[in-house]
């Protein structure tokens, strides 16, 4: 009788203890994660002032940023400053990670937690020498400090991307900040009206003017490619529900190339409510307009607005790139890396590769195709298109001596004073080795602001 | 099961004790962390050396005395102590040297036990005199305690601080294991209906509502709800297995249940628990503070753990009494918590068979008993740690920081392995 209540009373026991070993199984193996990376959890912190945190190198090996030990504290450096601090963001203990430092945060601490919640992480630290990884970037730095130096005390915001692959090789915005002042320099940069915290080039939104007729002719020429041979008669104005859009500089008989040189207000207007709102935003849509744009950092999302809000006034006005139409400057550089790359869209890329402390490749980038907004056909008219408009057009600043260079200037209307000067355009022609996108706010005519800094940029890469 | 008089298996398992031990030990060597770093290759030597010696000399002493008891029993809980003489030495290295002390007090309060004590059937003959003992102890304690760690439940000797707690105990058990033999014919009988639940009958309800009385002074008056959980649950353990009805079980988890109840209503320490229990998150910083860094530990430590020496279990306040356990499953993982609760599983195993081989029903009872109090403390701090039960401080036995706690799991072993020797 007892017998069989001790083993009862056994039973039960050893039960509860099973109850207890699948309760921890729940909090060690799948709430680990959650756990141990709670931000009032203080052992990753414990643990990263430890470490030695990893670089970020650009693809020539110039360090952008660097902890260097002194005095027993580790202390990083970014020997850019100013020209990468977009990129690269902060690391602060008061105001956080921002930029790559944050999004690389575990690559670069060396710290994996898998998501079956691995809890080993201390130790495979330990076996790499208490070293993070290094982040390697496809960015030129030198390049990237020349357009840098190029923008002058202008602001505005330079992209150059390789169109085969989608590997970002510049990434300007200006003004910037230098990562190392951030803590002496917070209450500043925060209140400066010049906002230098934002990366312009990812996420500054701007009317991309008449870049956007590269867009605008893409739409007409998918949808009736005869129109390449079209000719027409611009009057030098066009009227649109009682409202006159001025085109004083391409007046005459033009055909569609001549259009796109001289950058004609007339044509394009025409050409998008010839096209009609929905195929045009289509198209938009296509290039990426109004979608999200990935990118290892934070990208803002290009505006257009619905086609069924559209009225025929702002459909003519958004074909020439006013109205309500914002773009980012990468926007635009995916736009003619695109057109560049026969119509396949490459997804934009920052970095080619995390690499371990031994020099290891631990990931590495892969190209990927993330849009087709154009037929090979259509992308191989609007090459030419472009091409005329820099060989004897709006472009001329842009081109470079035994080169084609092809390329859409724009100057965009804006509500905060003179026009933004744009560029955009690929080179060489036949065989695109880069594209950019150039913007400089309240530069005036994009010809003779922006496209100089774009053809320096193209220059120097092909000459690579 | 048949014992052979030389202690083979006692002698092969201590090889793997040994081991483990040493493993241990190097371990925080190789990681600098502790005092085993701190003193250096030479006293961590000697530390160790003489540890494995005291080991050692406990089982070559039984095996001259031809103790006839239990084989596995020692092994597991010297397991359980090399466990808790490295995670001490790893947590709180001015502690190590006492706790290494008190290890030897619990050896030798072991060794005399199991010495002095030729025929534990003897116990049964001073039952009164237990309950008259175990009174003034917990009176004792409640005039003259001093206060750690939110309980009252300490008496200062000068030298050390003693916890009258962890004495009553097992007096407690041996207490109601004779108390329960010999009324067991009475209480098995009479019961009555009450709405349609089996209720006991008003003259058999004596004893409980004692042992209820009894919890609930530790709880009010020591703040010791740890303690009186575990006398409680291990009281109904006893009578269950004496008389074997739930009705004993039912209505004493009641009587418990309307007891702290009251305590909810009327004591604001007895909420701020439950409250805390309930969601440590309201108050991070705060009264959650505790137990939230104890699940951080827990998840921190994932499956396999950081290894040993390589955590952050100090950031856990209490960490070598209380939270032992965190400590361990952070830096061994979930593997070596689930291997030290097993540990445990097989210490309970044995004991239930030895309860079960007992030739008395004292015996019996008092081998159940003490095997219960050791399962139903383990039980209530695992459960503590990992927020499965609400946190109630006590020890894990063998392993924790205290010397209290250690010389009396020692004391409940040596019990243990002299009713195996009869068996």
């Amino acid at each position: 009788m007892m017998n069989r209540n001790i083993v009862i009373i056994a039973g039960i026991i050893m039960a509860a203890f099973f109850i207890n070993i699948v309760y921890l199984t729940y909090l060690q193996v799948f709430r680990s994660d959650e756990l141990l990376n709670h931000p009032r959890n203080r052992r990753l912190q414990i643990l990263e002032e430890q470490i030695l945190r990893g670089k970020i190198i650009d693809s020539r090996d110039r360090v952008l940023a660097e902890t260097v030990i002194s005095e027993e504290t580790g202390k990083r450096i970014y020997p850019y400053g100013e020209i990468t601090g977009n990129l690269t963001g902060y690391l602060s203990r008061k105001l956080g990670r921002w930029g790559l430092e944050a999004v690389y945060n575990r690559e670069l601490l060396g710290v994996y937690s898998t998501p079956g919640g691995d809890g080993s992480w201390a130790l495979k630290m330990l076996d790499k020498g208490k070293a993070g990884n290094d982040i390697v970037l496809s960015l030129d730095a030198e390049l990237q400090k020349k357009a840098y130096n190029m923008l002058g005390s202008r602001k505005g915001a330079v992209v150059a991307l390789e169109p085969g692959t989608g590997r970002i090789l510049v990434m300007v915005s200006k003004p910037g900040f230098d990562p190392g002042q951030i803590e002496s320099q917070w209450e500043m940069l925060r209140a400066d009206p010049d906002s230098p915290l934002l990366n312009r080039a990812a996420q500054g939104l701007y009317p991309p003017g008449s870049t956007m007729k590269v867009v605008t002719a893409a739409g007409i020429l998918g949808e009736k490619p005869e129109t390449a041979n079209r000719i027409f008669d611009a009057p030098g104005y066009i009227e649109v529900e009682g409202r006159r859009i001025e085109d004083s500089l391409a007046k005459g008989r033009l055909n569609l190339a001549e259009a796109m040189a001289r950058s004609s207000n007339y044509v394009f207007a025409l050409l998008g409510m010839e096209l009609g709102a929905a195929k045009f935003v289509d198209t938009a849509h296509g290039f990426g307009i109004g979608r999200e744009l990935p990118l290892e950092t934070a990208t803002a999302m290009s505006r257009i607005p619905e086609a069924g809000e559209m009225s025929q006034l702002e459909l003519a006005e958004t074909a020439i790139g006013q109205g309500r139409l914002l773009v980012t400057p990468l926007n635009m550089a995916v736009v003619a890396a695109a057109v560049a790359n026969d119509g396949r869209g490459m997804k934009p890329s920052l970095v080619d590769e995390v690499r371990g402390p031994g020099g290891g490749v631990l990931r590495a980038f892969k190209a990927e195709q993330f849009l087709t907004p154009v037929s090979a056909e259509t992308a191989g008219i609007l090459r030419d298109l472009m091409v005329a408009a820099v060989a004897n057009g709006t472009g001329r600043a842009a081109s470079i001596p035994g080169v084609q260079v092809a390329g859409k200037t724009g100057s965009a209307e804006n509500p905060h004073g003179s026009a933004h000067a744009w560029f955009i355009g690929f080179a060489p022609a036949e065989n695109p080795k880069v594209a950019v996108a150039v913007v400089v706010e309240n530069g005036g005519a994009g010809g003779t602001e922006a496209a100089p800094i774009a053809r320096e940029i193209m220059k120097e890469v092909i000459r690579q | 099961m048949m014992y052979s008089g030389t202690r083979g298996h006692e002698r092969a398992l201590f090889i793997y004790v040994i081991l483990f031990f040493w493993l241990g030990l190097f371990s925080l060597l190789g990681t600098g962390n502790g005092t085993v770093a701190a003193a250096g290759i030479k006293q961590s030597l000697l530390f160790g050396g003489v540890v494995s010696l005291g080991l050692i000399t406990v089982h070559l002493l039984l095996e001259k005395w031809k103790f006839r008891g239990d084989q596995f029993l020692f092994p597991l809980t010297s397991m359980l102590s090399a466990a808790g003489l490295v995670m001490i030495l790893r947590l709180k290295p001015d502690y190590a040297m006492r706790q290494f002390v008190w290890l030897f007090v619990g050896l030798a309060a072991f060794l005399v036990t199991v010495r002095l004590l030729q025929n534990y059937k003897r116990l049964e003959d001073y039952k009164y005199i237990y309950v008259l003992a175990a009174l003034i102890l917990l009176l004792g304690t409640i005039l003259f305690g001093v206060e750690a760690g939110g309980a009252r439940s300490w008496i200062d000797l000068g030298v050390a601080r003693f916890q009258p707690s962890e004495i009553v105990k097992i007096i407690l058990v041996i207490f109601l294991a004779s108390y329960l033999e010999d009324k067991k014919e009475v209480l098995t009988v009479g019961t009555r209906n009450l709405w349609g639940i089996p209720v006991p009958g008003l003259q058999y309800v004596g004893p409980l509502l004692v042992m209820w009385g009894f919890s609930l002074v530790l709880l009010i008056f020591q703040k010791d709800l740890g303690t009186a959980l575990i006398f409680f649950g291990t009281f109904l353990v006893m009578i269950y297995i004496s008389t074997g009805r739930w009705s004993y079980v039912f209505f004493g988890s009641f009587l418990f249940g309307l007891g702290a109840t009251a305590c909810y209503f009327l004591f604001s320490h007895v909420r701020v628990r439950v409250a805390i229990w309930l969601n440590p998150w309201a108050d991070i910083e705060g009264r959650g503070y505790q137990i939230i860094q104890s699940l951080f530990a827990l998840g921190s430590g994932g499956a396999f753990g950081t290894g040993i020496g390589l955590g952050q279990p100090n950031l856990i306040p209490a960490v070598h009494t209380d939270f032992v356990f965190s400590a361990w499953s952070e830096e061994t993982g979930l593997v070596g918590a689930i291997a030290i609760l097993i540990i445990y599983c097989f210490i309970i195993y044995r004991g239930f068979r030895i309860a079960l081989a007992a030739q008395t029903g004292f015996g019996a009872l008092l081998a159940a008993g003490l095997t219960s109090l050791l399962a139903v403390q383990t039980l209530v701090i695992v459960g503590g740690v990992t927020k499965l039960l609400p946190l109630t401080g006590v020890t894990l036995p063998f392993v924790s920081y205290g010397g209290s706690s250690l010389v009396s799991s020692y004391i409940m072993l040596a019990l243990l392995m002299r009713i195996s020797a009869e068996g």
